[in-house]
Formats: C-alpha cells, sequence, structure tokens
C-alpha cells in the first residue's frame, strides 16, 4: 500500500469519527435546550425532565466520547461498579426520606 | 524508533498492554471521582426534599445565562477533545494540535465565563456570609452547596486545563508521541470534568425557573 493511499484511510476514518462526534454534539446541544424550555415552562416536571435529559447526556458523553461502548470487559467492569457503588450510596441514604408517611 | 516504541515507558515490555493498563487506572479513578461527587449530589438531593421551597428561590437566583453559556463551552470542549483524540489514533499531528488548542481555550473561556457569575453572585449578595440578600434561612444551604461544588468543579476544571495544556506542550515540541496513551488519559478526565457539570446544570440553575 502507498503511502498516500494508507493517509487517505486515516483521513476517512478521522472524517466518519468526526461526522459521528458532530452529530453526538448536536443532540446533546438539543438535549441541553429542551431541559432549559421544559424547566421553564412545566414546574416540577419540567424540573425532573431536565434531570433526566442530565443523565442522559452524561450517558452518552460517558459511552461514545469517552469510548466506554468500545471498552473491554475490564474497563466497563470499573465504570459499572462505580455506578453500583452510587445507586447503592444514594439507596441507603434516601430510604427513610423515601418510606417517610 | 517509531512512535509506539518512543511510547513506551517502564514496567511494561509491550505497548497494548500499557495503554490498557493505563485506560484501566483510569477508569478506577474515575470511578473514584463518581463517589466523590456522588456524595455531594447526594447530599444535595436530601437537602433538596427537606427544604424545596428554599432551595427553588435559591436556585432562581442563580445565574442562568452563565450557566447555560458554560454549558455549551463545555459540551463544546468534549467534542473537540474527542476530536483531537481521533486525530491522534490516526497519527494526524497538525489536527491534533489544533483540536487539543480548542479545547485549551474553550476550558479558559469556562473560567472566565465563571469569574463573571462569580463576581455578580457577589454583587447580588448571593455569599452565604453575613450580608446574604435572601430571605429564608435554608436558601443558605442551596448557596452554601453551589459555592462548595462550582468551586471543586472549577479546581478540577483548572486541573485538566494544565494537564491538556502539558499534553499539547509535549507534543508540539517532540517531546510526547502522539502514540502516548497519556492522550486517551487526558481526553477522559476532561470528558468527566464535562458529565460533572452537565449534571451540575439543571440540579443548580433550573431548580424553581417556571
Amino acid at each position: 500500500m502507498t503511502i498516500d493511499r494508507r493517509k487517505e484511510e486515516v483521513l476517512a476514518t478521522f472524517r466518519r469519527g468526526a461526522v459521528l462526534d458532530g452529530a453526538v454534539w448536536i443532540v446533546l446541544i438539543l438535549l441541553v435546550l429542551a431541559a432549559l424550555v421544559a424547566a421553564k415552562t412545566m414546574g416540577t416536571i419540567g424540573f425532573v425532565t431536565a434531570i433526566v435529559a442530565a443523565v442522559v447526556e452524561a450517558a452518552l458523553l460517558a459511552l461514545l466520547f469517552m469510548r466506554l461502548r468500545e471498552a473491554g470487559a475490564l474497563v466497563r467492569l470499573a465504570a459499572v461498579l462505580g455506578f453500583a457503588l452510587l445507586a447503592a450510596m444514594f439507596a441507603l441514604s434516601l430510604a427513610d426520606l423515601l418510606t417517610r408517611r | 524508533m517509531s512512535d509506539v516504541d518512543a511510547a513506551l515507558r517502564e514496567p511494561w515490555v509491550r505497548y497494548d498492554e500499557q495503554c490498557r493498563a493505563a485506560r484501566f487506572g483510569m477508569w478506577i479513578f474515575i470511578a473514584s471521582e463518581v463517589l466523590f461527587f456522588g456524595a455531594f449530589f447526594c447530599g444535595f438531593t436530601y437537602l433538596h426534599a427537606m427544604h424545596a421551597v428554599a432551595f427553588a428561590t435559591g436556585s432562581r437566583h442563580t445565574g442562568l445565562p452563565y450557566g447555560l453559556a458554560n454549558t455549551l463551552i463545555l459540551l463544546t470542549s468534549s467534542l473537540t477533545m474527542s476530536l483531537a483524540s481521533r486525530a491522534a489514533r490516526g497519527d494526524l499531528r497538525r489536527l491534533a494540535l489544533i483540536f487539543l488548542g480548542a479545547t485549551l481555550l474553550l476550558g479558559c473561556a469556562f473560567l472566565i465565563v465563571k469569574g463573571f457569575e462569580y463576581k455578580d453572585d457577589f454583587d447580588k449578595g448571593l455569599w452565604p456570609g453575613p450580608n446574604f440578600a435572601l430571605p429564608l434561612a435554608a436558601t443558605r444551604l442551596f448557596l452554601a452547596g453551589y459555592w462548595v461544588i462550582t468551586i471543586i468543579h472549577v479546581v478540577h476544571l483548572t486541573s485538566g486545563i494544565g494537564l491538556v495544556g502539558r499534553l499539547t506542550f509535549a507534543i508540539k515540541t517532540g517531546r510526547l508521541p502522539l502514540a502516548s496513551p497519556q492522550f486517551e488519559v487526558a481526553a477522559l478526565y476532561w470528558t468527566l470534568v464535562d458529565i460533572v457539570w452537565v449534571l451540575l446544570f439543571p440540579i443548580i440553575y433550573l431548580g424553581g425557573r417556571s
């Protein structure tokens, strides 16, 4: 394979990745704006919607910009462990509050 | 010497093992950061449930335009960091340096906007000290949380700027090859700092807005 041909292939791979990243970025911006509109117009439900939108944004960033989607089992395990411990922290801390009458 | 050979460091004898170890180590660090920031989010959620009206009042007084601008800036910086990482993978040195430079500029823009926001907050009496401007006592809790977590975030972002700045300098001067796993580690850290902000944005700025 000639050097020029190899360079073209590398550039084509970069372009494909850049288009994917650009599309993800547009979705992220739209989610932020949707959260803003929801919080300004829908009261408590809008605020909850904004938090859900933020969690979706965080998941997109982790999966696509942090390449968790392409990562091996060990890296995924480390990521899942962090979030599992976080879930346990929330569940144990808020158990009292959520079960009060 | 190839780029891969130049990137190899002791004690590793194989480049792919070095990369895997760096990635795994960074994700362990990220898991610890998730718990560090998670403790704040958990405490804040609890207090929000106990003092819903005061927290909505506090949130309404924060600078939404600043918060929105900074969210858009950081999301764009994550895009440029991801593009820099892709360029580095393809050994596209010039593109990698351009996107790293853009990431640095956006990081500095965030700090500048945050500086203006802090000045505005002080002018409006939102520092929970002797001349605190808001009437409800529990709004102090909200604003105390706001200052603590945003300052911690700023410290993280400043560290990120230092990390990316050093990386850019080392690549530009040829001290570090593009194949170095330091690139991926820096990109992971940068996006983590963005994720924290993305989650802070609705909690700090969007409560009590309708």
